[in-house]
């Protein structure tokens, strides 16, 4: 496993992103899974994601909060433990 | 590969981002947006793209994770569910030298509310510069004892659980004998295991204390070894001191 690229992106950009991966964002910018329209819980933190502060990330498709201890639990759980 | 009829050919060379961009202007026609979608999809599934707010900092921590520091602790102690806070300690120690204070308030906030104390203790051994020294020793005690992760797992609880206590971070104006002392009580206690962490001048003055300790032969008798390990600091090129005491008998 190579390294990923991480890039920011607008937006409009990541509801794209996001309707793709098959979840979609309300009118206050609450993720929601797009079969069941229940709020995305983020993996890490336990609770909802708000598109602004939403990390759209691979290993398969994980949607988190973005915080430092967030984006380091991300490493050590969906990534490390799976590729190494 | 041949796009099909209506569909521009340079669309399925975009990168990702940029095929985001295309669909968010909402000005593809009805097959290029289904070629576009099936791309990024193609991309995506790659698993070398992540979109984040914080670009620099995910990659700094993807890079911490790759480090030597860090994948020694890991083969040391396993999947412990400290092994994130040793990667964020071990990026605190590159936040500190660049003096971002306010990232690393932050940071200890976060893993105060979800790991309490004993996870800022791990962040502060990142920010002092201890933690790859206690990494080093871990890992050498590891291979010297043949100790499972198991075992390093617990040895490592401990050394959190008991870090006020067993560490002296010497500073030159304390002076040699105030050092002496507080490695004498320290002996006296006694500690299992106890660590002594100087830089600079601090770092000289502890060498001497130590060396004059060991030459009277006041180390040995308590039964304890000691070792020592040094390391280049990187930003302001002073070297740390680490000693590492432990009680043998």
């Amino acid at each position: 496993m190579g390294d990923i690229k991480f890039e920011k992106i607008g937006i409009e950009e990541k509801k794209v992103l996001l309707d793709i991966l098959g979840y979609e964002v309300d009118e206050d910018g609450l993720i929601l899974d797009k079969k069941t329209k229940k709020e995305h819980k983020c993996p890490i933190t336990g609770e909802v994601v708000f598109i602004e502060n939403a990390s759209v990330l691979p290993g398969s498709t994980v949607v988190i909060n973005t915080s430092e201890l967030s984006l380091s639990e991300y490493f050590t759980k969906f990534v490390e433990k799976t590729f190494q | 590969m041949t796009p099909p009829p209506g569909v521009p050919p340079e669309l399925l060379d975009k990168p990702i981002d940029g095929l985001l961009k295309l669909i968010a202007l909402g000005k593809l026609s009805k097959d290029a947006l289904r070629e576009a979608k099936d791309r990024i999809k193609e991309l995506w599934e790659t698993r070398e793209y992540g979109f984040t707010p914080e670009p620099e900092l995910a990659s700094g921590l993807q890079k911490t994770g790759k480090s030597e520091a860090f994948r020694r602790m890991k083969d040391c102690i396993g999947d412990h569910s400290y092994l994130s806070l040793v990667k964020l300690g071990l990026r605190i120690a590159e936040l500190s030298d660049e003096g971002r204070v306010e990232t690393i308030a932050n940071i200890k906030n976060d893993v105060l509310n979800k790991y309490g104390i004993n996870g800022v203790r791990i962040l502060n051994m990142g920010s002092t510069g201890a933690l790859p020294e206690i990494i080093r020793y871990l890992s050498d005690l590891k291979i010297e004892h043949n100790y499972n992760q198991a075992d390093m797992a617990n040895y490592f609880d401990k050394i959190i659980e008991k870090w006020k206590e067993i560490t002296i971070f010497h500073k030159s104006s304390e002076g040699k004998n105030a050092l002496k002392l507080k490695i004498l009580s320290y002996m006296n206690t006694p500690h299992e295991l106890f660590f002594v962490f100087a830089s600079g001048k601090a770092g000289d003055q502890a060498k001497k204390v130590i060396a004059t300790l060991n030459n009277k032969d006041e180390i040995q008798k308590k039964g304890y070894r000691f070792y020592l390990f040094d390391r280049k600091e990187d930003m302001t090129g002073r070297v740390l001191f680490t000693w590492v005491f432990e009680k043998t008998s």
